[in-house]
């Protein structure tokens, strides 16, 4: 029997009413779930742009709800393509459909506290070089936290819905290219994590850098073939040509965003106050692995703010407590020359007795550049798909940011710039000599 | 755990792999870099500092996009879209010694390797490419699988119908004739 309050709503400040249906709902309903309203999205971005305190719940619900609309373009334009190359019936989409809502809905529910701030502090991955992703935490909340919740469910049973299923849009599709093709669609060069978080980010910062028309693009959607040096047709999530202004608008947004929200000065620096003193909190440095998922969703946001609240965390606890960042002494520019990151490391050599702090806009987890992205353009009663960049002039001029900044404690910031100035008059100097 | 490769590490292999084939006369594309990387990271164990993704297209790094237009920018290569190959070609620019010299000593420590992946799958055309950095990317996610011939081929074909079963039967010998040669552990470097 189905449940009168079916489908549920929520009204969400970017998208209006959202729907939901019960196994959503439930899922929501869980207290993993709801711990991320206590995972900020954007860490202490508030400390410049006071209106930043939104969570990852919302932008979860969100991410759900645009990828799912992204899904019903592409079915609605491209259901013969999905049938004859992909091997999908009208069934196998519906359960498609099912399954890509919920990876949305849980891509994040594996967040650290103050989301990606904290991800530098993941621990080693020994099955390969690098550290643990919020994803690999978010695979094990659903496998070993959710199972239950999500395999029990009636709405499960019916549609053949299982953990599997979902993980596996979300990790690395290892059975056959019918679920690879919607790999873009959840983690793309044009996915919808990236158009839920630009437009709630904006929202909330009081920014308008982030606002493109989300409209216009996902009705431009379209699966674009390419064929490109393989020889083997394939396709990617692209805009038909109608669509390429939306799209400019979409990563002129996500550049602006980069320089003005998420590479901000002050904003960086707490991420680096913010690490430093979960250090002190955590137990050998780290966050506990995956295989002890119970213990680390014990963090949050709440309890590092009631351990920094009783004077833990160290003296980055206290900068964070008291407002007394580091400040920033000197700058690459945005796109850093050669020259100009040889230098940075050298003032770095220089000032080490300061305590100071490189912060690389390279290492950071958003990206500000142009990426590949196919447009379907009609010429001579013929279609064919071209790359953004040789269409868009604008697109074209999207470097990717590799800005580095320099950070010294308060106090010892006159004497980091008087030693930065004496570098310049130097150099200036040794310049000067060599045009003689 | 080792040092990650540095910004000027990550150039100078990109300028390695794309003056190699400007000199052999096949200008890379950018797509063929991601995967000849990809190959050489999953299969020659090297850390390349990037990480990639696996798409309906191929392996693909967002960070080597991202590099790839920060080198031209200072003058280490040069990117040129081929309106009728539909594809953006990828050759030396002038200032390309300056990217071997920033990352001489990665260049260095671990050029033996890259060359020997390079020699093992680089006769190949860019088709072969995307067959072996397919199969390397499912011998990653499926190390059981791998061991076993027939299923692993049938696994790999489910994910490129459009190839020969001989074409990527080929591909994954191989695949395992270079593993068997180098006698390496499955699991060294990131996906």
């Amino acid at each position: 029997m189905s449940n009168p309050q079916e489908p549920y709503e929520i009204r969400d400040p970017v998208h209006g009413f959202i729907q939901l249906n019960g196994m959503e709902w439930e899922i929501i309903n869980h207290p993993d779930f709801q711990r991320l309203r206590r995972i900020r999205q954007l860490g202490w971005t508030d400390m410049v742009y006071p209106g930043a305190t939104h969570s990852r719940f919302e932008h979860s619900i969100g991410v759900m709800h645009v990828a799912s609309r992204i899904f019903d373009a592409l079915v609605r334009r491209n259901t013969d393509i999905l049938k004859s190359d992909y091997g999908f019936d009208v069934g196998s989409l519906m359960r498609q459909r099912r399954l890509i809502r919920l990876a949305a809905l849980l891509h994040d529910v594996g967040h650290g506290p103050f989301s990606h701030a904290a991800e530098e502090l993941l621990p080693d991955n020994p099955q390969r070089s690098g550290k643990f992703t919020h994803e690999d935490y978010s695979v094990a909340v659903i496998e070993h936290r959710l199972r239950d919740c999500i395999e029990n469910h009636p709405e499960a049973k019916i549609n053949g819905i299982g953990v599997e299923g979902i993980v596996e849009i979300l990790r690395a599709p290892t059975n056959s290219s019918g679920v690879l093709v919607w790999q873009d669609l959840v983690s793309g060069q044009m996915d919808a994590d990236r158009m839920d978080y630009l437009l709630r980010d904006a929202h909330h910062a009081g920014v308008q850098y982030g606002r493109y028309d989300l409209d216009r693009l996902i009705y431009s959607l379209r699966l674009c073939p390419d064929t490109g040096d393989t020889g083997a047709e394939v396709h990617q999530i692209g805009v038909e040509e109608g669509g390429v202004h939306a799209l400019e608008g979409l990563l002129i947004a996500r550049f602006m965003m980069f320089t003005q929200i998420y590479f901000h000065k002050t904003r960086v620096i707490y991420d680096h106050h913010l690490v430093e003193c979960l250090k002190e909190l955590l137990d050998s440095g780290v966050f506990p692995p995956p295989d002890k998922i119970g213990n680390f969703l014990e963090w949050d946001d709440w309890k590092v703010f009631g351990r920094i609240s009783d004077h833990h965390g160290g003296e980055h606890g206290r900068f964070l407590r008291e407002r007394r960042h580091y400040r920033m002494v000197y700058s690459t520019s945005e796109k850093a020359t050669v020259d100009e990151i040889s230098e940075i490391d050298e003032i770095q050599d220089r000032l080490t007795k300061s305590n100071c702090v490189v912060c690389d806009a390279e290492k950071s987890w958003y990206k500000s550049g142009s990426e590949e992205i196919r447009v379907w353009r009609i010429s001579g009663g013929s279609g064919y798909s071209t790359p953004l960049q040789d269409l868009s002039p604008v697109v074209n001029g999207l470097i990717q940011v590799n800005q580095r900044r320099l950070f010294v404690p308060e106090d010892c910031r006159l004497l980091a710039e008087q030693l930065i100035s004496t570098m310049n008059r130097n150099e200036g100097n040794i310049h000067d000599e060599k045009a003689q | 755990m080792t040092k990650r490769p540095s910004s000027f590490d990550r150039y100078a292999l990109v300028a390695l792999l794309i003056d190699r084939s400007w000199r052999e006369n096949s200008p890379l594309s950018k797509k063929a870099l991601q995967m000849k990387l990809y190959t050489i990271q999953e299969l020659g164990g090297i850390d390349t500092g990037y990480r990639f993704k696996f798409f309906i297209y191929g392996p693909y790094s967002a960070d080597l996009e991202g590099d790839l237009g920060l080198i031209e920018f200072n003058g280490g290569i040069e990117i040129t879209f081929c309106r009728s190959a539909n594809r953006y070609e990828i050759t030396p620019g002038k200032n390309i010694d300056l990217m071997f010299k920033i990352g001489q000593q990665y260049l260095e420590s671990n050029r033996p390797v890259i060359e020997n992946v390079l020699e093992a799958f680089d006769n190949g055309s860019a088709r072969e490419s995307y067959v072996v950095s397919t199969i390397a990317y499912l011998r990653r996610y499926l190390p059981d699988l791998f061991e076993d011939d027939e299923r692993f081929l049938e696994r790999v074909w489910r994910f490129m119908p459009k190839f020969s079963k001989q074409e990527v039967s080929i591909a994954v010998d191989e695949v395992k004739e270079f593993l068997a040669r180098k006698k390496e552990p499955a699991s060294s470097v990131s996906a």
